[in-house]
């Protein structure tokens, strides 16, 4: 919880693009690997990436390499070539990717973007 | 200390540059530098041979026997050597941002050139399929010695790709002509917007990247609404829903509104689009939603279970309704 309104903590959630940001207590404990570098996502056709701007620790599934979870370890921007740049207080994080339904393969997919 | 984006596109540009002003990679211009790189790896000289396109080059050094082997590991071994020294003098007096950058680039970079060729060059828009990043890199990096300088003074010939063998230099010229839209992202609806003389190249509509069979469909509109509902990735989607028209789309596989929200979110039912294994159509249901930064159009099938177009939206980004209209940071 990182936002205070009138002393109440409110959760951060903001939407860039195909990702959305929510603020969590932690990171968790097990599950996750530490990941090197700063870009959450990078578009397959575009080459665009959601990257973080500041100093800050990424996490990733264990046996998986998108990005799940990352720690600002201080005040941080998150730009991206095409979308605003939205301001991310210090704080942990849970990287959560859009997804869509598929009635051709009834299936829950991640968008690809 | 340069950015690695704006770096990238000037070495692009240069070599494309070259080309337009007839400084083309010529086997005489070519030569002087070869010697020097071979003579590094300990070899005589190559043949040189200037492929009419990428995917030429590539027929070529498949159909040339007694090429010898591949040199691309020796040279990357010499790039290696060149980065281990400059990044051991970095740590330790260097931001951590500043590496952190270093680091993601080196990441990315490995992970498209090793697990996918193809893709690496279509998504870094070419200049030297295993060697681009590195150019980048070293300029950034003020790598200006040794083989880093030798391949980089080669490179801005006007070469857009080569592929070292013991006996032959195989050497792809750069594109002619790049084609862009008024946004300066790679875009022709006609041809390759990234295309050689022979008619090979790369296919992109406003910066977003096709294969050559699906731009032509999408770019002619000779896609059906079917094929278009179903392309997976959602920037190709949208590219051909602008093309072919939203509502145009809604209108021809009859989509009734069942909710229309105050966030520009709207929610239909297409009944006649699929049917079941028995023949049977069933019916589906379809949300359009805007990107807030760039107003773009996206359409978006959401399980039969959803009612509003909201609840659609907080659906795909697994947020509880609640959560979806607390949600006010969008970009």
């Amino acid at each position: 919880m990182t936002e205070t309104k009138g002393g109440e903590k409110v959760q951060f959630i903001a939407r860039h693009g195909d990702l959305l940001i929510k603020s969590v207590s932690a990171i968790p404990v097990k599950g996750v690997v530490s990941v090197v570098g700063n870009v959450l996502a990078v578009g397959e056709t575009t080459n665009h990436k959601h990257a973080l701007r500041g100093m800050v620790q990424m996490y990733a599934n264990v046996g998986q390499q998108e990005v799940s979870y990352f720690e600002a370890k201080e005040d941080t921007v998150l730009t991206h070539e095409e979308h605003k740049p939205i301001e991310i207080p210090l704080g942990t994080y849970q990287v959560i990717r859009e997804r869509e339904f598929s009635p051709f393969e009834e299936a829950i997919k991640q968008v690809v973007d | 200390m340069h950015r690695k984006m704006s770096n990238e596109a000037k070495y692009i540009e240069v070599a494309f540059n070259n080309h337009k002003t007839s400084k083309t990679c010529t086997e005489d211009k070519i030569l002087p530098h070869l010697k020097k790189i071979y003579k590094k790896l300990s070899l005589r000289e190559p043949k040189i041979v200037i492929a009419n396109s990428f995917e030429h080059q590539e027929k070529i050094i498949k159909a040339t026997a007694n090429k010898g082997k591949n040199l691309t590991e020796e040279i990357r071994d010499h790039i290696r050597d060149g980065f281990r020294e400059r990044k051991e003098k970095l740590e330790g007096s260097y931001p951590f941002e500043e590496i952190t950058k270093f680091m993601e680039n080196v990441k990315i970079t490995r992970m498209l050139m090793n697990n996918n060729p193809e893709e690496f060059l279509r998504t870094r828009g070419g200049f030297g399929v295993s060697s681009e990043s590195w150019i980048v890199w070293s300029d950034s990096l003020n790598l200006n010695t040794g083989m880093h300088k030798l391949l980089k003074d080669l490179y801005l010939l006007g070469i857009f790709d080569i592929a070292f063998y013991e006996n032959y230099a195989f050497i792809c010229p750069p594109p002619n002509p790049i084609l862009k839209d008024e946004q300066d992202r790679y875009h022709s609806l006609d041809k390759p917007a990234i295309g050689w003389n022979d008619g090979t190249g790369l296919f992109y509509i406003r910066g977003v990247n096709f294969p050559r069979e699906l731009w032509e469909r999408v770019s002619h509109r000779k896609l059906s609404v079917k094929e278009l509902l179903k392309l997976e990735n959602i920037e190709q989607r949208f590219i051909a829903l602008d093309i072919y028209g939203a509502e145009k789309l809604l209108s021809e596989c009859k989509a009734q509104l069942i909710d229309k929200s105050e966030r520009g979110n709207t929610l239909y039912e297409i009944c006649e689009l699929l049917k079941d294994r028995f023949g049977t159509s069933r019916n589906v249901k379809l949300l359009k939603y805007n990107c807030p930064s760039t107003a773009r159009v996206y359409v978006s099938f959401v399980p039969d279970e959803i009612q509003t177009a909201d609840e659609g939206m907080a659906w795909k980004f697994r947020l509880s309704k609640t959560e979806y209209d607390k949600l006010k940071t969008e970009a």
